[in-house]
């Protein structure tokens, strides 16, 4: 019994489909077109997500105040700016001010502020 | 070139590689797909998306196992699956082996003969005798591609032939009987 011969014999009616190529090359050109899709949609929410934390912070300046900009302080009563100019220079710390509703803001190294309002009793950091 | 460096190509998006495995495998795989399924459009929409998924996952492949192999057991896989979704087909699945052995007699039969006993073969016997007779695999590579034991596969290529001799037997009957 030749089972191959009979096997060549059933499928010899039936011809291969020629446009294989074609139907899987559509298939993946798809998957690339959904993968695509998702990605911009990802984009599109991180893009919507950072322009709400970007609004936030121009609406809310304070919140997001950085290090860089500054420490609002307040200046005790009877204090000689001139005085207390001397004294922040020898820190290498920077008076800018007064802002309006009447702060200062402290300018310079993090630790060097830090140290200098802990001794000071001309300065009141604001809250 | 060889096909496991096709393989990688395919993994690293190169579609001209794909388009040349469908030019080497697109023939086999639509025989047996063919032979399972026995509808052409099913055949060939099994053997379009066996190509897809092989693109999709080559990126998997080891190399632990010949790539034809791999290659159909790719397509058996998405056969099963869209019997599974159609329903329309008979689930090779759910039949169940018959695993008592006996003794065949061996007869020399037409070839045209044998062709249309296939045809009325279940699905799970025309498939495993497809690839232990048309496509010539040894045992171990049908065990693999099947996912069963290779004892398993040789219980069930002797029941295929069994099957296939004793419809071979009721056609003779039937061609006797209307004479």
């Amino acid at each position: 019994m030749n089972i191959r011969e009979a096997f060549e014999d059933y499928y010899s009616s039936v011809k291969p489909p020629q446009d294989t190529e074609l139907r899987v090359v559509i298939r993946i050109e798809r998957s690339k077109r959904k993968k695509l899709f998702s990605l911009l949609l990802f984009q599109s929410l991180f893009l919507f997500l950072m322009l709400g934390l970007f609004l936030k912070e121009i609406l809310h300046k304070d919140e997001y105040r950085t290090f860089s900009a500054g420490i609002p302080v307040k200046l005790a009563k009877d204090t000689s700016l001139k005085k207390v100019s001397e004294e922040l220079a020898k820190y290498g710390i920077l008076l800018e001010g007064p802002h309006e509703k009447g702060y200062f803001l402290l300018k310079g190294e993090e630790e060097k502020i830090k140290k200098f309002l802990e001794g000071s009793e001309n300065f009141k950091p604001l809250e | 070139m060889q096909e496991q460096e096709l393989i990688k190509q395919i993994a690293r998006g190169d579609e001209k590689a794909i388009r040349t495995l469908i030019l080497m495998y697109n023939s086999r795989l639509f025989s047996y797909a063919y032979g399972i399924l026995q509808n052409y459009e099913d055949a060939e929409e099994a053997v379009a998306e066996t190509f897809y998924q092989v693109w999709k996952s080559a990126k998997k492949y080891r190399g632990e196992s010949r790539v034809s192999t791999w290659l159909f057991g790719v397509c058996r896989n998405v056969i099963r699956n869209m019997i599974r979704k159609n329903k329309r087909h008979p689930s090779m699945l759910e039949i169940r082996e018959d695993d008592a052995v006996i003794e065949e007699e061996a007869q020399p039969v037409e070839v045209e003969l044998i062709s249309k006993a296939i045809e009325k073969l279940p699905p799970i016997h025309r498939e495993v005798l497809h690839l232990a007779y048309y496509e010539e695999m040894p045992y171990e590579e049908i065990a693999k591609i099947l996912d069963i034991p290779v004892n398993t596969v040789k219980t069930r290529v002797f029941n295929a032939r069994k099957k296939l001799l004793r419809i071979i037997e009721e056609m003779k009957n039937e061609y006797k009987g209307s004479l």
